[in-house]
């Protein structure tokens, strides 16, 4: 019977996607309203080519800021249950890693760190930013860590370089504040166009949400381990 | 045209994914099905031009939460009643 219902609710799920993937593959009805705005603006505020970058952190860098602070009520709220539930932290729990884990490990981490940083380095000119390099080198983290459990990095040191990014983040901000009257606004030279150092704090502001989600990502997944 | 073909033919392995996680009792299968359909979703992204969400959904939806999926199940229970 379970199979059964499993198999409608397969074909139906399926013409469904069907009909919408045709729907959706038309998007020239998007190129209007807020979007021409950013598409003409970019390029004299921000002189970056990833126009992403320049919505995330400055069109809608209120958003961000909110998003930020979302991500740290979620990890907050589960060390609040995990601490509840009496889960104390010891050490070992898992079944230690077999070799595998282990030599592939040794070669792969440091390919995913260095994809990380370049990720968030190169976050105002090509794909991806803060939030996705973060959790590419979260990841990481995580594989070294079950590669090897004895490893540890003190949590005390990690919260102190997490909080001070946010608290860098929101300086910046108010900098923009005394200098146009505006929060997050721009106010350093925006550069060379497509080089690493332009498009004024953006680099900053991504790199600094890179620094957070990094530590919030991997000390999340490494207290639900551990516990 | 090729770009759509590709896309049911992801979209109809990751529904049978899906389906594949209700039907069967092992959740440790269920959550490695889970990061499968993060693959999946990531490649359409790539092929949507969404390159950035791909990169957030494969390692989030991959690594990360599967990870935190893997970890409760060990810690709860294995089998699903």
């Amino acid at each position: 019977m379970k199979r059964f219902v499993a198999v409608i609710i397969f074909a139906f799920l399926s013409i469904l996607l069907m009909i919408f993937m045709f729907e959706i593959s038309d998007f020239s009805h998007l190129s209007s309203g807020n979007a021409s705005f950013v598409l003409s603006r970019n390029l004299s505020d921000f002189n970056i080519p990833n126009i992403v970058t320049s919505v995330v952190t400055q069109y809608r860098g209120y958003d961000t800021i909110g998003e930020i602070t979302i991500l740290f009520l979620a990890v907050t709220g589960i060390y609040m249950l995990i601490s509840a539930m009496g889960l104390k932290s010891t050490g070992k729990l898992l079944e230690p890693a077999g070799n595998i884990v282990k030599s592939a490990s040794i070669i792969l981490f440091p390919i995913i760190m260095i994809f990380g940083i370049y990720i968030i380095v190169n976050g105002h000119l090509s794909p991806g930013g803060g939030f996705q390099g973060g959790a590419v080198i979260g990841s990481g983290m995580l594989l070294l860590f079950l590669s090897d459990r004895r490893r540890e990095i003190s949590s005390r040191a990690s919260h102190a370089v997490e909080s001070m990014a946010v608290i860098i983040i929101l300086l910046i901000g108010l900098i923009g504040i005394y200098t146009a009257n505006i929060f997050l606004v721009n106010f350093m030279g925006t550069g060379m166009f497509s080089s690493i150092i332009s498009g004024g704090i953006i680099p900053i502001i991504y790199s600094l949400i890179g620094i957070k989600v990094t530590v919030e990502f991997f000390h999340l997944t490494e207290h639900i381990l551990r516990s | 045209m090729i770009e759509i073909i590709i896309m049911c033919i992801l979209s109809i392995v990751s529904i049978g994914t899906l389906c594949f996680i209700c039907v069967n009792r092992d959740l440790i299968t269920a959550a490695v099905g889970t990061t499968l359909i993060s693959l999946i979703a990531s490649i359409m992204f790539v092929i949507m031009r969404a390159p950035d969400v791909a990169m957030t959904e494969a390692s989030i939806g991959a690594a990360l939460s599967g990870a935190i999926i893997i970890g409760i199940i060990i810690k709860v229970r294995r089998r699903d009643r």
